[in-house]
Parts: C-alpha cells; sequence; structure tokens
C-alpha cells in the first residue's frame, strides 16, 4: 500500500514547471483582428495570396458553421467558449516572405532547436543539441526525418523539400501546394472531412490557416519520415492546421506530427483537420505526439484540443495506421478515424492517453467497414491520475456489404488514484452475418504487487511506476517510430513524475 | 477404395491468401489396407485431410477423388461423413454448450438416415458408448462435458478415437493422431484403431514418428513434400525417415 | 434545451391524456425517445409508436395473488416511467419470505401503462416472475421498482413473448440494500420494438447482482435490452451475461453500463455480451459502457458479435450433421449458457424448451 499511495501523492503535486516546453518566443508578430467575421476570412485568405475558389470554398464553410451548435456529447466540461475573442491568425511578421531557411529569424530556429527539433539539415544530420548522449557517429546512423514547422498560423520552413522532391515525394506547407499543386488539393481537400463533417472541421475549413502537403506518387516508397512540428506561441491566438496526406497506387508514407505549447494562464483553441487518402495498395502510418500545454494543476490555462482526423482507405489493399501518445492538452476531443472503403483495407489505431491534473481526454477511433475482407484493430491504454477524466469513445460500424470484416478492440484504463475517472464507451455494430467483431475492456489500478517486486529489486518507486506503465502501454509503443518511441516513454514518465527527482 | 488422382487445391482466396497447397497427389489406398503419410511440417499433410473431409477453405483446382468409385469431390462434408469418410482431426474443434454424447447420437443417427439405415434406439447407443469408452479408458465424467472441451491434447485424441469407434466409418484419415500421447495413451490409442482394422476398412495414418506405427503395421508408407507424394515403399521407408530425416526431399517444395 | 419537434398523432393524444405540467411540457416539447437520444440510438420509440392509437387502452394484469395496496405511483426519473406514473396506476407488492410472486401483462389494445413497486424484506428470499406481451397495435408502458432489503435474496425471471406489430417498453429500477443478493434472468423474442431496460443501484455495500438475458429475435423483431448499474456502497460484485441472437430482418441490442462511484471501493464487475446474425439482414448493436470513479476496483466488460464458429460447423458436419442441424445445434448451445444459471430445474428445462421452439421456428 505505502508505495501506490506515496506515488498518488507525488502525482498530485504535479507542477506545472514539469512541462518543458512552457517558454514563449520573443518575436514580432503580426494579426488579424480579434474575432470572427467574413472578413477575418477574407483577411486570412488574402494573407496566404489563395485563389478565388480557396475563398469561396472557406466563406461557404463559415456560413455554414453559423447555423451548427457546438457539441456537447463528449465528457468534457468547460466554460463557453468565446469565439469572438480570439485570434486566428498570427505570424512572425514577414513569414510569408521567407523564401529559405538563411531567411527565417534566429528566435524562430533557436525555439525549434530549444524544442529538439533542429530545422537546418546540417544540425539534423549531426544530431540534436541537447540529446546529449548521442555521438556524431550514433546520429548519422539515425533515420533521418523531414520536417514541416509550423509557429502559429503559418509554416516557416519545411526541410529536405529538394531530396524528396527527387523522389517525386511533395512535402510542402499546404499553402504552398495550393499554389504549386493546386488541381491535388483541390481535389482532395475536404474529400475525406466534409465541410460540414462537424461544429470544429467546419470551423476549421473556414480559417485553417497553415498545416501540411503531403502526397507520394505511385509505387513510391517514400524515403525518409515526413513529420510536422506544430508550435502555437502567440497569446490568445487559435490555431487552425490543416493537413493532406495523399499516398497514391502502391505507395509508402511513414507521417510523424509533434505539438507543444508555452504555458499561457488562459485556455487557447486548437481545432485541426487532418485528411488522409490512401489509394490501391498504399499505406499511411501516422504518428502523433501530442503534448499541447495542459494547464497547470489547478486547472487553470490548457489548449483547448478538438480534432477532427480521419482516414479515407479509398484503395483496395490499403492500410492506414494511426499511432497517437496523448499527454498534453486540457481538453482532448479526437477520434482519428478510418473509412475502410477498399476491398481488402485495414485500419489501425495504437492510442496511449494520459491525464493528469485536471486534463480531460475524450479520445478514441471510429472503423467504418464498407469493402469486403477489411480489418480493423484498436489498441487504447488510458491512464488517468491527479483530478483528470478520461474516456475512450470509438465506434466500429460493419455494413451489410462488408463481408469478412474483421475488428478486434483491446481498451484498458488504468487510475491512479481515487480522484480521477476512466470510462469506455464503445458502440458496436453489424449488418452482415459474415463479420466477426471482439471487444475487450478493462479498468484496474497498478498492482501492489508489482510494484512490490520491482522495488524489491532495487527500483525506486517512480522507476518501478514508470516501468509499470510502459509494461501497460507496450502494444502501443512498439508501434510508435523508433525515434518516437524514446521520446514518448520520456514522455510517460514525466507526465506522470510527481515532484521527486 | 480410396483413389486421389493429380489433386491440386490451394487456399480459398475468400478466406486470405490465394495460396497453392497441394501440387498433384497421387495416392491409392484398397480397402483392409492402412497406408501411412509422413513429411515435414508445412507439407500439405492437414490440408490433404481436410480437402478429403471437404472443407470450404480449400478449393480443388485438379485432380479428382474417388471414394469406391464414386467420385466424391463435389459433394458436402456431412455427405462425405454418410459415405463412411472419417477424420481424426489434428487439432479437434472445442464447441463448449454441446455435450458429447448428445452430439453423437446425432451424427450417428445422420448418417444413419442419409443411408438409409434404422436409426439406434438411445439404449442401444448408451449401451456401445459404455463399451468404447472402456475399451479407451474413457470416464463417464469425460463423456458427460462438451465436445473436446476442457480435455488435454492428449485427451481429445484419445476422444477422437473414441468417436471412431462409435461411427463405425468405413474409412480412417488419422492426422497426427499420435502426437501428444504420452507412451501408455498411445498404446490405447493405437489398440482401439487396430480394433478397426477389417478386410472392408481403410484408413490413412498421417504421422511424423515411428513409434505409432510400430503398433499400426502399416502395408505402405508414403512421403510427402512440397505438395506431391515423391515417395512410396514399404514399412522399412518409415524407419530409413526416422533415421534420415526428409532432407533429401527438400528440392522437392516447387 | 433540444428544439421544438412536429409531435405524432400518438405522442399528441398521449400529452393531452397528461395533466398540465412538466411531464406533459417536456413530451410536448420533445416527443418521444427517438434515434437522436443517446439511450435510444438503436431504438426508435417514437417512429415505432408514430401510427399507434392510444385511445381505448386494455391492458391486463393477471397476478398471483391481489396486491397489499394500490398507491399513488412512483415517478422514476426516466420519461418513460414517468409517463407510466402519470398515466398508470400503481400497485404495491410486499414479498411475504418465500414468496413466487406471477406477473402476467399483456397489452390488448391502444396504450397500457402501469407501475408496480416489489418489496422484499430484509432478509427475506423471494422469487418474481413477469411475463409480458403486446398485441398488434398496443402498446405495453410498464415501470417496475424493487426493492431488495439488506440481505434478502431476490430470483427476478422475466419472459417476453414475441410480438409482431406490438411494442413492450419496460423499466425496471432495482435498488439492493446492503448484502442483498438479486439474479435476473430474461428470455426474450422481440417485438416491433421492445425494451428491456434494467437500472440496479448498488445502494448498500456487499451486494451481489446477476443479470443474465438470451434472447432470439425472429425475422423483422427488435428486442434491446438496456442495463444501467450503479456502484454506490463499497465491495459490491456484479456479472453480467448476455447473449443474443437476431435471425435475418431481425435486431437486437444491448447496451450495458457499469458505474462506480468513488467510495465504491473493491467493486468487482464483469459484464459479458455476445452476439450472433443468423443470416443476411440481421442486425446487433452494442455498447458496453464503463464509468469509473474509483480505483481499487476490477471490473471488465467483453463484446463479441459475429458468425458461428466455421471451425465447429465443420467439424460437426465431418461427423455427419447437415449444416441446418449443425448450425440450429450450436445456436442453442450458444443462447443456453445464461440459462443455465437458473437455479430452478423445472423452470430452467421450460425456458430452454421455449428457446429450443423459437429456434427450430427459425430454421
Ligand atoms: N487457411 C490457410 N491459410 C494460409 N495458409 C495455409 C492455410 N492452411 C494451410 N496453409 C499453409 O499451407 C501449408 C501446408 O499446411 P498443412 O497442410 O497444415 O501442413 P502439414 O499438416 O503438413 O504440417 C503450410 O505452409 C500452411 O501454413
Ligand atoms: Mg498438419
Amino acid at each position: 500500500m505505502p508505495a501506490v499511495k506515496e506515488t498518488i501523492e507525488d502525482v498530485r503535486r504535479l507542477e506545472a514547471d514539469k512541462y518543458k516546453y512552457g517558454f514563449s518566443t520573443e518575436i514580432e508578430q503580426e494579426f488579424a483582428p480579434k474575432g470572427l467575421n467574413e472578413d477575418i476570412v477574407r483577411f486570412i485568405s488574402e494573407k496566404k495570396n489563395e485563389p478565388e475558389w480557396m475563398l469561396e470554398w472557406r466563406l461557404d464553410a463559415f456560413r455554414r458553421w453559423l447555423k451548427m451548435d457546438e457539441p456537447n456529447w463528449a465528457k468534457v466540461g468547460y466554460p463557453p467558449i468565446d469565439y469572438q475573442d480570439a485570434y486566428y491568425y498570427a505570424a512572425p511578421k514577414d513569414a510569408a516572405r521567407y523564401k529559405s531557411l538563411d531567411e527565417v529569424p534566429e528566435e524562430i530556429l533557436e525555439t525549434y532547436k530549444k524544442l529538439g527539433i533542429p530545422l537546418r539539415e546540417a544540425e539534423v544530420l549531426l544530431g540534436v543539441e541537447g540529446a546529449e548522449d548521442v555521438t556524431a557517429a550514433e546520429a548519422r546512423e539515425r533515420p533521418r526525418v523531414a520536417v514541416d514547422a509550423v509557429f502559429d498560423s503559418v509554416s516557416v520552413a519545411t526541410t529536405f523539400k529538394a531530396e524528396l522532391e527527387k523522389a517525386g515525394v511533395i512535402f510542402m506547407s499546404i499553402s504552398e501546394a495550393l499554389h504549386a499543386h493546386p488541381e491535388l488539393v483541390r481535389q482532395y481537400l475536404g474529400s475525406v472531412v466534409p465541410v460540414t463533417d462537424n461544429f470544429f472541421a467546419t470551423l476549421n475549413s473556414a480559417v485553417f490557416s497553415d498545416g501540411s502537403f503531403v502526397y507520394v506518387p505511385p509505387g513510391v516508397r517514400c524515403p525518409m519520415e515526413l513529420s510536422t512540428y506544430f508550435r502555437m506561441n502567440a497569446q490568445g491566438t487559435g490555431q487552425f492546421e490543416r493537413t493532406l496526406i495523399i499516398a497514391d497506387k502502391g505507395a509508402y508514407v511513414s507521417y510523424l506530427e509533434g505539438c507543444t505549447a508555452p504555458m499561457r494562464d488562459e485556455n487557447q483553441l486548437h481545432a485541426a483537420v487532418v485528411e488522409l487518402v490512401a489509394l490501391d495498395d498504399a499505406e499511411i502510418k501516422y504518428s502523433t505526439v501530442q503534448n499541447w500545454w495542459p494547464g497547470d494543476a489547478e486547472g487553470k490555462g490548457g489548449v483547448y484540443n478538438f480534432v477532427t482526423k480521419r482516414a479515407d482507405c479509398r484503395g483496395r489493399n490499403s492500410k492506414v495506421s494511426w499511432t497517437q501518445v496523448e499527454t498534453g492538452s486540457a481538453i482532448t476531443w479526437k477520434y482519428p478515424s478510418c473509412v475502410l472503403r477498399g476491398d481488402n483495407s485495414q485500419g489501425e489505431f495504437y492510442s496511449i492517453a494520459v491525464t493528469n491534473g485536471r486534463q480531460q481526454a475524450d479520445t478514441g477511433t471510429k472503423m467504418i467497414h464498407l469493402g469486403r475482407n477489411t480489418r480493423s484493430r484498436i489498441i487504447a491504454k488510458g491512464i488517468s491520475a491527479g483530478r483528470s477524466d478520461q474516456t475512450y469513445r470509438g465506434l466500429v460500424s460493419v455494413h451489410a456489404k462488408a463481408a469478412g470484416a474483421r475488428n478486434f478492440t483491446q481498451c484498458d484504463s488504468l487510475l491512479i488514484g481515487d480522484q480521477c475517472g476512466a470510462h469506455t464507451v464503445p458502440y458496436i455494430e453489424a449488418k452482415t452475418p459474415h463479420a466477426t467483431l471482439e471487444h475487450e475492456a478493462t479498468t484496474s489500478k497498478l498492482s501492489e504487487d508489482q510494484l512490490f517486486y520491482a522495488r524489491q529489486r532495487g527500483l525506486d518507486e517512480e522507476t518501478a511506476v514508470a516501468l509499470l506503465v510502459n509494461g501497460f502501454c507496450r502494444d502501443v509503443l512498439q508501434e510508435l517510430p523508433m525515434e518516437f518511441a524514446v521520446e514518448a516513454q520520456a514522455l510517460l514518465k514525466v507526465s506522470l513524475e510527481g515532484s521527486v527527482g | 477404395m480410396l483413389e486421389i488422382k493429380n489433386l491440386h487445391a490451394r487456399v480459398n482466396p475468400e478466406e486470405g491468401a490465394d495460396l497453392a497447397i497441394l501440387k498433384g497427389v497421387d495416392l491409392t489406398v484398397p480397402a483392409g489396407e492402412v497406408h501411412a503419410v509422413m513429411g515435414p511440417n508445412g507439407c500439405g499433410k492437414s490440408t490433404l485431410s481436410y480437402v478429403l473431409a471437404g472443407h470450404e477453405g480449400y478449393e480443388t483446382t485438379d485432380g479428382a477423388i474417388r471414394f469406391e468409385g464414386e467420385d466424391i469431390g463435389e459433394l458436402e462434408p456431412e455427405e462425405r461423413a454418410a459415405r463412411g469418410l472419417f477424420l481424426s482431426f489434428q487439432y479437434p474443434v472445442e464447441i463448449p454448450g454441446v455435450p458429447t454424447l448428445t452430439f453423437l447420437k446425432e451424427a450417428a443417427n445422420a448418417q444413419r438416415r442419409a443411408r438409409g439405415e434404422a436409426e439406434i434406439s438411445a439404449p442401444d447407443f448408451m449401451k456401445l458408448a459404455r463399451e468404447n469408452a472402456a475399451k479407451l479408458g474413457i470416464s463417464n465424467d469425460m463423456l458427460k462435458r462438451p465436445v473436446n472441451v476442457g480435455f488435454s491434447g492428449g485427451e481429445k485424441k484419445r476422444m477422437e478415437i473414441f468417436q471412431a469407434l462409435m461411427l463405425a466409418p468405413r474409412f480412417l484419415i488419422l492426422d497426427e493422431t499420435d502426437s501428444g500421447l504420452d507412451i501408455d495413451a498411445l498404446k490405447v490409442v493405437a489398440e482401439g484403431v487396430n480394433a478397426l482394422r477389417n478386410p472392408e476398412r481403410g484408413m490413412l495414418v498421417i504421422t511424423h514418428y515411428q513409434r505409432l506405427l510400430d503398433h499400426l503395421k502399416p502395408d505402405v508408407v508414403h512421403v510427402m513434400a512440397g505438395g506431391r507424394i515423391v515417395e512410396s515403399g514399404g514399412p522399412e521407408l518409415a524407419h530409413k525417415l526416422e533415421a534420415e530425416g526428409y532432407d533429401k526431399y527438400a528440392g522437392e517444395a516447387a | 434545451m433540444n428544439a421544438l419537434v412536429k409531435l405524432s398523432a400518438f405522442e399528441a393524444a398521449l400529452a393531452e391524456a397528461l395533466p398540465e405540467g412538466d411531464l406533459r411540457a417536456e413530451l410536448s416539447a420533445r416527443g418521444l425517445p427517438h434515434r437522436r437520444v443517446e439511450d435510444w440510438k438503436w431504438s426508435d420509440l417514437r417512429t415505432a409508436l408514430a401510427r399507434f392509437d392510444p385511445a381505448s387502452p386494455a391492458l391486463t394484469l393477471t397476478a398471483s395473488r391481489s396486491p397489499d395496496r394500490t398507491a399513488e405511483p412512483e415517478h422514476g426519473e426516466r420519461l418513460m416511467a414517468r409517463l407510466a406514473g402519470a398515466l398508470g396506476q400503481g400497485e404495491v407488492y410486499e414479498l411475504a419470505p418465500g414468496e413466487r410472486l406471477s406477473l402476467d401483462i399483456r397489452a390488448e389494445a391502444g396504450a397500457g401503462h402501469k407501475v408496480i413497486e416489489v418489496i422484499v424484506p430484509d432478509g427475506a428470499e423471494a422469487a418474481l416472475h413477469e411475463t409480458y406481451q403486446a398485441a398488434p397495435g398496443a402498446l405495453a408502458n410498464i415501470a417496475l421498482v424493487i426493492r431488495v432489503g439488506a440481505g434478502a435474496r431476490l430470483t427476478r425471471l422475466i419472459e417476453q413473448d414475441a410480438s409482431p406489430d406490438g411494442v413492450i417498453v419496460l423499466t425496471g429500477e432495482l435498488e439492493l440494500a446492503q448484502g442483498a443478493r438479486a439474479h435476473q434472468t430474461t428470455l426474450g423474442f422481440g417485438a416491433r420494438l421492445a425494451r428491456l431496460e434494467t437500472r440496479v443501484r448498488h445502494a448498500g455495500g456487499g451486494a451481489h447482482l446477476t443479470l443474465d438475458g438470451a434472447c432470439h429475435v425472429g425475422a423483422g423483431l427488435h428486442l434491446d435490452q438496456t442495463t444501467i448499474v450503479r456502484h454506490e456502497g463499497p465491495d459490491g460484485i456484479t456479472r453480467e451475461l448476455f447473449k443474443s441472437a437476431a435471425a435475418p430482418g431481425g435486431r437486437a441490442v444491448f447496451q450495458g453500463k457499469i458505474h462506480v462511484e468513488r467510495p465504491a471501493q473493491k467493486t468487482d464487475a464483469q459484464m459479458n455480451h455476445r452476439a450472433l446474425l443468423l443470416g443476411e439482414g440481421a442486425e446487433i448493436d452494442a455498447k458496453p459502457e464503463l464509468e469509473i470513479y474509483a480505483d481499487d476496483v476490477v471490473c471488465a466488460h467483453g463484446n463479441a458479435l459475429g458468425a458461428l464458429d466455421a471451425a465447429a460447423l465443420f467439424y460437426m458436419r465431418q461427423r455427419g450433421l447437415d449444416d441446418a442441424r449443425a448450425r440450429a445445434l450450436l445456436t442453442e448451445s450458444f443462447l443456453m449458457e445464461p440459462l443455465d444459471a437458473v437455479a430452478d430445474e423445472a423452470e430452467r428445462e421450460r425456458l430452454k424448451a421455449r428457446l429450443r421452439a423459437s429456434l427450430g421456428a427459425v430454421s
């Protein structure tokens, strides 16, 4: 008993200074006027020098949004959001004119460096400053990662573009893609998450700022990991990223997404839309480490993370795999989904969510089986601590034509302390007898016996807890790309750490 | 009695990958004889037994199976069973909730009806069950359980032979019935099988080990590799395989 | 608040019959539960009743004895239970130790409502047996409040007869006092819409609850089994086993929620739902939910939907059973499991025979 009890005490004492990404960057920024109306939508579109059709698309979305109600079915509570009391566009001054990395202000480069995301390719090759124990030789061994760095509302830099181009891979910010590849953007944008999909997606469609665009041509295996690093910096500003990834026939791409924000006393809104399209025999692996500022232990501040992520497995034998490690945000509302349209297509969802302090998370996935022999697999691990509340919400739906469909779902929740909550709300629908759906869920606390055993072998209590939590999450951790797995494990430990150490 | 000609079969594409497994099996087992089939793991032995029994997961792409002169390749599994084909499964299936004797009586009578024979009465059936169970050292308690539920691997094999005794088939396919049995159980099972031997009955015995064959004394031993029968011979072939392994057939996988 | 809806003639007539007040206002504003109301997602009561006529109701209750008293009906929190309270008569039965009360309820026409309260005194052991049926075009809306006293034991059996074109809504609320035991078994066959809702409060600690159910929903029928178990006191045990099979064109719904409140430490709750789709056009919907606020608990739920095990089918056919017989046997053994726990042998065999007959009628 004492071991667990102490741990609980420690966890309760979680303090803001554990969040090491809480700094903000001093840089001159320009903003759209506060508030939201058609003029703001026009302002954003104009800033990005968008074609007329894009502006019309945004305006249409905005008008529809005005008629929509904010959803209230999720198990999260927060005071009403005043959508007029925020900035919908913020960018480092002159950002639109960065032609190369050389023009990006040093403050921004430093910011990313501090976050462990070097943007200069030479630095990438040498390894990351701060990752002390990595030798130069080891760094060269590491797989390279191309990065699109989004700072508030704009993408400030994208690395390895030239090398990717050689392979035929298009990787750039979506603002840039609107000019460079308008036909692709127009064909696919909104084709997975329709403009009116939900309140937050519609809002995003009206005011989205930046995000990444990826197109991998037929038969191409993307030569390196792609990633986008989202940083919210400006005060009182929402971030509305939009990401679109298309893997053409037989293509493969692995994409990583990271995000952090400074500590602010007020809540910041983040409403993203991510659309993935996988054509015949294509595969997309999408990994997220979400570490937005969660607010302090008393629930002050923190990011409201309302995200719509969906993949359309349009082609035969296509596959999309979502992996997420969610440790941040005051409120998380997020259900990365797969529409399994193509015959034999596969969807996967691997999730670790940690809530502590006063965090609230309502997250899960939807697997919609439309095609024959479609398969899906859901592994969700939730850890609740402090005074947090966490819900797994998921849908597995098998339509009448999806003969041969299979789903396996495993949801496990771990409670640390008696002031938190862990909930599981799966919806399961089957309309064909030729389907097999299995769902299992458990809720428990850290095992005293295991904890004692580990400590008897000499581990201190915090390490023992981290070890057990890592074991609890193993099925998901092993799905993460190597680079991310290490970071994720460290993050788990930090997220659950008390003031010890 | 059983004639297999140039049999080709693959995993049914509905079930997964489109995979050819049997690649021209030729095999004839006359009535009264016991033939053994030996071969390395994965060469297609169980697939052959499933295809003979009419499993829908496999598709016959070429060749023919004749049983007592009749082409049975298109028959349903239960029609083959009614004609007297009995498969002792390598992995007997557990059927929770269905008591063994209820199941067996249903099966026996379904087969009899299909053959136009009179059904067996409940007392006669029970008497037969007790006799056969005694032969195999199967307790009353085991008979009361649902089909194969809660049995060890070896006990399941024993129950398979018990079912064979109860159903008195014309032809037996034993798929690795010896695996999982200790020496005493092996003897009991072999005695059960030997009791079934008679001039009208044929048997195909799939095994890895000499041990079972020592008891059963097969008339012919076949070696299967790469989805075909690659060598046939007398009982001495089994001894040779036991000593030398399957290495020399490794190239046969085509 | 929900926007105003256009009431069906049925809803309008129902509202008309209510006295002025909150309930009437609520029904007029929102109508009956429908598929956009979370708890009724897969059971659209509004649509099922839209063409019904509530006038001249005929609801018969045949009980093994007369009630101890009639009473001002108890108003539960649920809309349908409140309607039953406002529009129907209330009856109270206080069970004597060892008593076996049977209630046979049939809606013959119109919309029939009733509220029944059953009390099992502290330490007593008693049984309750209910049967429900609704004729074409008739609604049976029944609310049951069952109080199981400290250390008392209740065995509850619910039989819901196939009622094509009838609608049955049963809202059962069980309250388990300290150390009470309750074992409920449901055998259901569906209706145009049938909702069998069981809400249980582990009000005292250390109670032991078993909820079992078997249902075979025939072609064109619907059956919704909803259970909400709330652990308020510590050391409670809940075991749920529900098995459903839906024939082609039939729809079986299972919603199960286990709610563990902060003081309910050492709760041990397990909920299992398994369902079979017996052919094209069958539908199964399930929502097994956990809502947990106490950390020292063991809670789990499992849900499996699918068709019969192909390996078992092949095995049985290899032994000579034809496909239909093999399926029938497997379906039967699948569905029987919850009934195996019925302690009374004669009762158990009678229920199994009913289920077998229903399965035979389909194949
Ligand atoms: N349903 C199936 N799906 C995919 N592969 C199969 C299936 N059945 C058999 N195989 C493959 O076919 C080969 C032969 O299997 P099997 O007949 O079981 O071999 P044996 O019994 O000789 O060990 C193996 O490689 C096995 O993996
Ligand atoms: Mg085998």
